[in-house]
């Protein structure tokens, strides 16, 4: 017993060597570059965004595979909120771009940065978010006509289409649910959809959520909304046949104003589910199809 | 040697209890009774130092409040009356009892190993030390832990009720164990709800009542004092000279 | 106690090959080969990224939170006399989740003070469990619930941080999804002394612990300083639960299993217990969390999904096991 004491206390003082070693190793000082070579980018919208700059990427997150214009050599790191930092770490990246929103990419950021990897947080809730992310990637890749494609004209398009509101009109209000198979939620005034509808002349009833945060009836009646859009997630058809099923299914749902005057309606995922990116002077074109038809 | 002087003990919420005077004598096996409630069970509590008490408790020399925790240990043993019959074999039971000479650091040595076969075998265990205490009967267990209070070595040896839940033989067992222990000059201290086996085995007696201990007496000096006895607890005590019988004494109506 | 050492034996040498299998275990990222090569000295810089800044810290981080926790679990289980407390159930882990939020909440983008946070947060919860058990006298299964009580608490004290400030919402869930993929190496540096120095003194003092399982009149009556120790060891073990969930965030079941796995084999003193807690602690994270990291690579399981899975059957079927045992006799 008393050897295997010592040996327990020699493993034991093995580990701290070696954890006083790897402290060490930590004090290197880290350099940031302006220009990124080796870049990985988690989800398909930070990949996205990186190659509409005009960039290439190393490795992405497997949901980031359906971007057209991807080079066949992108490595995939598989479901992106459970990527190993091991397999980062070895393709030497240079730039890091992960969501500051998602706590499981948030956390790998910052484990990444201790590696001495530059990490960039994304988090775009707006056009204006975009705008900065995309005005930064385009200086890092040096292609300002990207800059022009994909910022300038884009904004172009988008102030066009809300040159075009009616002014004078009385400010009209609607909700933005966005449904899956197990839930539907109202989106407040931070969700990017929200932004559009609200540049266009249009205001939230759900703006600050509080009460429609558990998407209560009562609210949405008191409220009584000129329009509701409807934003699937997931499997647009589940989601939208269990929509119907349990909230349009309630009587009340009938003598709401937007439901008689059919101002309910479907929006496409890729415009208003996803961020649209580039697409954004689109999404903005459409909603504007939608409200003043 | 135990002197209690003026004492005083109170819990915090209830009636306090009082010992004028007490000198518990080594060599002797001194019994504590008294109805329940009567505040036998605290007092054995503030000799063992821990009870809050006013007054004096002297060991030997020295106040007990001025003994730290080791110290008090090496002095006076305590087996209280619930205890925690936990998951080990009878020998580190016993082991236990060397606690306050070998403290958290030290191993057992060849002096701890020969106190702890001795108290194994004064208390009948020998044959029992690497059984698992829960595997014992209530009575084994009660000797273990005996066993392990004897290992202590104290001058003093404090026990609350220790013959609860045993059978006559295993109780007879034990105050051998106990008249060996006086014979070799420990100083015992016990209470005890069993009047016929107080006259028995005591060499003197203290009755608490009315919140007070009395004097402590012989067992021949108390049996006189029939008034007192039969208010306490319904009898009187009668020696019986049947040289067949069980006790010493008897209780009668 | 030959049994007893035959069963060392075997625990380290499971110890030693989960080491060397979480060491060296190869994929694509770096394979057998190449770590041996990084080892003596021959690696490429990524290389030695890979081994010194992202696997050993991991393995570090791993051993000594399954370390802690375990010996957590079993001081709490020993000082409370309770062998269902452990810092999850007793609501400590939850209690230390609130105040890494309050931090965060109140200190923002300030990482290094977040395991002080925890720390004092589960000293908190201990405090009160403590005061609980010791000035009411409350009965055992009161204890338990009590904790059940503080730690619905501490989790509606959270809910209510999350819902007036929601941007803590990252903050909160990278918290109660334990796990070692995404290590703060400052956490893992600050940490790990602290349990290297909170283990050697539970093991110090461990005979206190055997004495508090007689009883408190039993224990005092030997000399034990009862409530001195008892104060001293529930804090070693709001430091480790502290230490632990500061480097990885809720790592719930290790501290309630490991103890008692420990019990159904071992019987003897809590020193020997005490080692066998740590080394069953160790190797069994670094097992889950090494199956983690390579059954499905590049992907990630988080490594509270194999304890759940390999801890919980394990744990019945002892018991069951026992169970039959006692009853043939």
């Amino acid at each position: 017993m008393k050897g295997l004491k010592r040996l327990l206390f020699a493993l034991l003082a093995l580990f701290v060597v070696t954890v006083t070693g790897c402290a060490k190793e930590q004090k290197e000082a880290l350099s940031k570059s302006t220009t990124k070579e080796r870049v990985i980018a988690l989800s398909k919208s930070n990949a996205e965004l990186w190659v509409l700059a005009g960039g290439t990427l190393l490795a992405t997150s497997d949901d980031a595979f359906e971007i057209e214009g991807l080079d066949a050599d992108v490595k995939n790191l598989g479901d992106m909120d459970h990527v190993s930092l091991e397999a980062i770490a070895a393709l030497d990246p240079d730039y890091l771009i992960v969501f500051s929103t998602d706590p499981a990419q948030k956390a790998l950021g910052e484990a990444a940065q201790e590696i001495g990897i530059e990490v960039r947080y994304t988090n775009i809730d707006g056009y204006r978010d975009y705008e900065e992310v995309m005005t930064e990637f385009t200086t890092y890749t040096g292609r300002e006509d990207l800059y022009e494609l994909y910022v300038n004209q884009v904004k172009e398009q988008i102030n066009q289409v809300k040159e075009r509101v009616p002014k004078e009109a009385d400010e009209k209000t609607y909700l933005l649910l966005h449904v899956s198979a197990t839930k539907s939620k109202a989106e407040k005034n931070d969700y990017f959809a929200s932004e559009i509808f609200n540049d266009l002349g249009l205001s939230n009833i759900a703006a600050d959520g509080s009460v429609f945060e558990e998407l209560s009836m009562e609210a949405i009646l008191t409220a009584d909304p000129a329009y509701i859009f409807v934003v699937p997630r997931g499997d647009e058809k589940k989601a939208m046949e269990s929509f119907e099923s349990i909230f349009a299914a309630d009587p009340a749902w009938e003598s709401l104003s937007a439901v008689k005057e059919g101002h309910y309606m479907l929006l496409p995922k890729d415009l208003f589910g996803l961020k649209p990116n580039h697409r954004w002077g689109n999404a903005y074109e459409e909603a504007y199809q939608l409200i003043y038809p | 040697m135990i002197q209690v002087e003026n004492l005083t003990m109170k819990y915090t919420y209830g009636p306090s209890f009082l010992v004028p005077h007490a000198t518990f004598l080594p060599g002797e096996i001194a019994t504590v009774i008294g109805r329940n409630g009567s505040g036998k069970s605290t007092f054995l509590r503030a000799l063992a130092g821990q009870m809050p008490y006013e007054g004096s408790i002297r060991i030997g020399e020295k106040e007990l409040k001025t003994l730290n925790p080791i110290e008090r240990a090496r002095q006076i043993a305590f087996l209280p009356q619930n205890v925690n019959v936990a998951h080990l074999s009878v020998k580190m039971l016993v082991e236990h009892g060397r606690y306050p000479y070998h403290g958290n650091v030290r191993r057992l040595n060849k002096e701890d190993d020969e106190h702890v076969e001795r108290a194994l075998f004064m208390a009948g265990l020998s044959d029992l030390s690497g059984r698992e205490l829960g595997e014992l009967s209530g009575g084994e267990q009660r000797r273990a832990f005996l066993a392990m209070v004897i290992a202590q070595n104290t001058p003093m040896i404090l026990l609350d009720e220790p013959t609860t839940y045993m059978d006559h033989r295993y109780q007879e067992d034990f105050y051998e164990v106990l008249k060996k222990l006086a014979g070799e000059g420990k100083g015992i201290v016990m209470v005890c709800h069993d009047i016929v086996q107080s006259f028995t085995y005591s060499d003197r007696i203290f009755l608490m009542q009315d919140r007070c201990l009395s004097e402590g007496m012989t067992p021949e000096e108390l049996a006189k004092e029939e008034a007192c006895l039969r208010e306490n607890f319904g009898a009187v005590m009668k020696k019986d000279s049947d040289p067949k019988a069980l006790y010493r004494y008897t209780m009668k109506r | 106690m030959k049994k007893n050492r035959t069963i060392a034996g075997f625990m380290i040498g499971i110890f030693l090959v989960s080491l060397l299998w979480a060491l060296f275990a190869g994929n694509s990222a770096i394979s057998t080969k190449e770590i041996i090569q990084v080892l003596i000295g021959k690696g490429t810089s990524v290389q030695q990224t890979i081994l010194f800044r992202v696997r050993i810290p991991r393995i570090v981080a791993a051993a000594f939170t399954g370390a802690a926790l375990s010996v957590s679990g079993f001081l709490l289980q020993n000082s409370l006399n309770n062998v269902l407390a452990s810092p999850g159930i007793l609501g400590i882990h939850n209690g230390a989740g609130l105040f890494v939020l309050l931090y965060a909440w109140l200190f923002p983008y300030r990482y290094a003070g977040k395991g002080i946070a925890a720390f004092l947060g589960a000293l908190l919860v201990t405090a009160v469990i403590y005061l609980l058990t010791t000035k009411t006298g409350i009965s055992k299964t009161s204890v338990v619930l009590s904790g059940v009580a503080i730690s619905a608490l501490c989790l509606s004290g959270i809910d209510m941080i999350i819902s007036l400030k929601p941007e803590t919402v990252a903050d909160r869930t990278a918290f109660s999804l334990g796990g070692f993929g995404s290590l703060n190496s400052t956490a893992v540096w600050m940490a790990v002394p602290v349990i290297v120095i909170v283990l050697f003194v539970s093991i110090l003092t461990a005979p206190a612990l055997d004495l508090m399982l007689l009883g408190d009149e039993v224990a005092s009556g030997l000399g034990l300083s009862v409530r001195r120790y008892r104060i001293l060891h529930i804090t070693c073990a709001a430091l480790l639960s502290g230490a632990a969930v500061s480097m990885c965030g809720i790592i719930g079941f290790v501290g309630l299993i490991v103890p008692n796995v420990v019990r159904l084999f071992y019987r003897g003193k809590s020193r020997g217990a005490l080692l066998f807690v740590v080394l069953l602690g160790a190797e069994f994270l670094l097992i889950c969390d090494t199956l983690g990291r390579v059954l499905f690579f590049p992907y990630e399981l988080p490594c509270g999904l194999f304890l759940s899975l390999i801890g919980a059957p394990f744990l019945i079927w002892m018991l069951i096991r026992r169970r039959k045992r006692l009853g043939v006799k």
